[in-house]
């Protein structure tokens, strides 16, 4: 155990007259803290969990110094907040709006994965410990817990203010940031609920990973795009003087709150916010502790209890008709395969891709990052016009080449993925079966990444392209289509020769990765400048049009032919 | 009469540990042959260089008269395999997983579907047909994989432990089936820890330790060889369980002040 879960440990434990006076069993206590803050030390943090490669089997052992590192990181970035140029009550409206979004959307995973754990039913129930020690110690759990990830994440903020505003500012934001705390766990315990209402809970797993990307996502375009809104907004009002609809943001009430104190004087709307401030965070513990909590760790337990016994029968009865009905994945299947072991690659692939939370957690937030560059892209390039993109100018040229060679890196993002799976034991179904030439399989797969990710960016290209620019873009369309077809079935070959869902991420090794990423980045970049050069011309176009087809049969033939022995996958025995 | 399986100095090492040294084994058509041995032995692993999972292994294993070296698909296409309560992609529904596995068979569509919905119905699953596996039991997931390993009506079937999480009714049912599927002439391999269940249902045992067969024959000549005593017993004497009888007191002595 680290010094820091340490020095917490003896911190809580310090009350002991005041536990066992309350009929706590101080030596179960302490073991079962010591136990799950050594547990929490070994569990990799969620915000390097998801990175792609991970060195082999490397232990954990101070995951809660990384993660009290990102979050003092972090606690830096809010800062941002103080440079804009407007009154500190704005400054720290925006500095509580990073705060209260960050911890919540931290704890919100937390509290699954980390707060409440399925094995306490196994191993602590069924020993003699009574409920209030428990109970105790969860509560302690979670207090370190969140005292680990608060106090890195405002330590940059305290240190400002204690520059900036003395001691005084320092101590008032600790305390609102405390209070902010408390209004965070209100909030969480209130999306569990209402989760819970309107979900089943085998589908809050998946509907708490949405959060996640959805978070990662905001985290992002929030970081690239905040600073380039700070440089529009210099010649905008921050004062916030008289919009009474302020009142509706908790963060600023935490700011006003802060203000009003600082100051010793503040409007009317900074005093009813300030009181909100002092009230609303201990009526919603109060809510929290009187009404939520009892049927939040109900429902928990029912949330970690699906999947492991008591299957559910759904009441829809299966009729024999409904599987001979075409489902829409049949259908695309039907369309785009040949039958065998090509469409079943296919529809193994659009199934898993579709359902795998593993493979969405991956894939997703990259689609949104991407999403947000290409925003911070056009902001940058304010000088467009309609007329750029129908007189073929220069810069509409490099534009529409841009957005049409931007679905290359969606494309490449979903096969790179489409091999891995925390489910990776299950492909020896692979090889028990007598499986003539995996290429097939591979084949179909590759096809079912481009039609799920590639073609729905190529038509939501096509619509407007063809509305704005007109006929001449549709063969532009087909070259960048036809080439980064090309793209992604080369760079299956040369290097993802891997089954689908069947290897483990964890295990990955980092050789070459660097040479593949760099190779990924320099091949539809050069066939972009080079489409570029042709754009306007159609002969050209059409020849290299052709020559791209040519390429593309080929290479896609080569995929389909792969062997065992080109084929990298191999048995993984337990 | 040709043998079915045919396993000539099997050997198979990992790393410097060797697991398998020189299994010797033959194995007719309509035999159900009860594959025992203690935990390390070497069974799992001669399973799995049977099915095909496993191929850097020195020796010849030939299954009617391919050798697995050389003719691996037409081999794996004679074998269903029904592993250990193994990892399955439980996004899937049955149907969809099975339905892979027949692909993989390479079983005509329409066979492979009407084969799906008979079995399925047979365990009694009928209704959780198109649900995802995610919310399965262990039970109705070893029953997807017993469906998945006769799907393609294999001649030989390596069961591996299959009983693992069947309540009672469906023990009955696939013991029944064991017996029936023996009479129409298809070889059984049966790898198990439960003496109980091996005694019943094979009618050839082959007890291996630490790499090699060291008894093999019906129940009744192990028994005639080594008086008349429970599967359990002849296994103890077998492995060499000296330290064994022990254990327990061993345990018992754990709580002397």
């Amino acid at each position: 155990m680290n010094f820091v879960n340490q020095a917490l440990l003896k911190l809580v434990l310090l009350p002991k007259k005041l536990y066992s006076s309350s009929g706590i069993n101080i030596a179960q206590l302490q073991s079962i803290l010591t136990v799950k803050l050594l547990m929490d030390d070994r569990r990799p943090a969620p915000l390097t969990q998801n990175q792609r490669r991970q060195k082999v089997k490397k232990e954990v052992k101070l995951a809660t110094l990384t993660t009290m590192f990102v979050s003092a990181v972090m606690g830096c970035l809010f800062l941002l907040s103080f440079s804009l140029k407007t009154t500190v009550a704005a400054q720290l409206t925006f500095y509580f709006s990073y705060f209260i979004f960050m911890l919540a959307s931290t704890l919100i995973s937390d509290f699954t994965s980390v707060l409440i754990d399925v094995r306490d039913n196994y191993i602590i129930l069924p020993k003699p410990v009574s409920d209030r020690t428990l109970l105790m110690a969860r509560l302690l759990h979670i207090f370190i817990h969140i005292c680990k990830l608060v106090l890195p994440m405002l330590l940059p903020g305290l240190v400002y203010m204690g520059i900036y505003y003395g001691i005084e500012g320092c101590l008032l934001l600790f305390f609102f940031g405390m209070l902010a705390v408390l209004f965070c766990i209100f909030l969480i315990n209130a999306v569990y609920i209402l989760i819970l209402r309107i979900t089943t809970p085998e589908k809050f797993k998946t509907i708490i990973s949405y959060i996640q990307i959805a978070f990662a996502v905001v985290v992002y375009g929030s970081f690239q795009l905040l600073p380039r809104v700070m440089g529009e907004a210099e010649n905008f009002d921050f004062h916030f003087s008289n919009s009474n609809w302020l009142i509706l943001l908790p963060p600023y009430w935490f700011a006003a709150a802060w203000s009003v104190l600082y100051n010793l004087h503040g409007t009317v709307l900074e005093y009813c916010a300030a009181t909100c401030a002092l009230v609303l965070p201990f009526a919603s513990l109060w809510i929290v502790i009187r009404f939520l909590a009892p049927s939040f760790n109900r429902k928990l337990l029912l949330i970690s209890n699906t999947g492991n016994d008591a299957p559910v029968i759904s009441t829809l009865a299966h009729t024999a008709k409904k599987n001979n009905r075409p489902t829409f994945s049949t259908v695309i299947a039907r369309l785009f395969t040949k039958p065998g072991t090509e469409r079943m690659g296919f529809l193994f692939t659009w199934y898993m891709m579709g359902r795998s939370r593993d493979f969405k957690m991956k894939v997703y937030p990259a689609i949104g990052y991407l999403l947000i560059y290409i925003v911070v892209v056009f902001f940058n390039s304010k000088t467009l016009s309609l007329h750029d993109l129908q007189a073929q100018t220069q810069a509409g040229r490099i534009i529409v080449v841009v957005a049409l060679y931007f679905g290359s890196f969606l494309l490449s993002m979903a096969v790179a993925q489409f091999c891995y799976s925390e489910k990776y034991k299950a492909a020896w179904l692979y090889f028990i079966t007598p499986v003539a030439v995996p290429g097939n399989i591979i084949y179909g797969a590759v096809k079912a990444a481009i039609t799920k990710f590639y073609f729905p960016f190529i038509l939501i290209l096509a619509i407007p392209g063809v509305a704005l620019i007109g006929v001449s873009f549709i063969p532009n369309l087909l070259l960048a289509m036809v080439n980064q077809l090309f793209i992604c079935y080369f760079t299956v070959y040369m290097g993802y020769k891997e089954l689908p869902f069947s290897r483990s991420q964890s295990l990955e090794v980092k050789t070459g990765s660097f040479m593949r990423n760099l190779f990924r980045m320099i091949i539809p970049l050069t066939i972009g400048v080079f489409h570029y050069f042709i754009y306007t011309s159609w002969p050209l176009l059409i020849l290299a049009l052709l020559i791209a087809c040519a390429a593309l049969w080929m290479i896609a033939g080569s995929v389909k032919k792969l062997s065992w022995t080109e084929v990298k996958t191999t048995y993984t025995e337990d | 009469m040709e043998p079915v399986i045919h396993i000539r100095n099997l050997e198979k090492s990992y790393g410097s540990k060797q697991v398998l040294k020189g299994i010797n084994l033959e194995v007719y058509a309509g035999q159900v042959l009860g594959y025992i041995g203690p935990n390390g032995a070497g069974k799992s692993t001669t399973v799995k260089i049977l099915c095909g999972l496993l191929s850097d292994y020195e020796g010849e294993v030939k299954v009617k008269g391919y050798d697995l070296k050389t003719d691996a698909l037409k081999v794996k296409a004679m074998i269903g395999y029904v592993p250990e309560l193994a990892e399955l992609y439980d996004v899937l529904t049955p149907f969809e997983f099975l339905k892979l596995m027949g692909s993989l068979y390479n079983l005509d569509e329409n066979v492979c579907v009407t084969r799906i919905e008979r079995m399925m119905a047979a365990f009694g699953l009928d209704q959780q047909l198109n649900q995802r596996m995610e919310t399965f039991s262990k039970g109705m997931k070893q029953k997807v994989l017993i469906a998945s390993g006769l799907l393609h009506n294999p001649d030989i079937i390596i069961l591996d432990e299959p009983l693992s999480g069947l309540d009672a009714n469906s023990v009955i049912i696939i013991k029944d089936l064991i017996s029936k599927l023996a009479k129409e002439g298809k070889t059984i391999f049966y790898c198990s820890h439960m003496m109980d269940v091996v005694e019943k249902v094979s009618d050839r045992i082959i007890l291996i330790n630490q790499g090699v067969v060291v008894a093999d024959g019906s129940f009744r000549e192990l028994q005639q060889q080594e008086g008349n005593t429970s599967l359990e017993q002849i296994f103890a004497q077998f492995t060499g369980n000296a330290a064994g009888v022990h254990a327990a007191d061993d345990l018992l002595r754990a709580f002397e002040e």
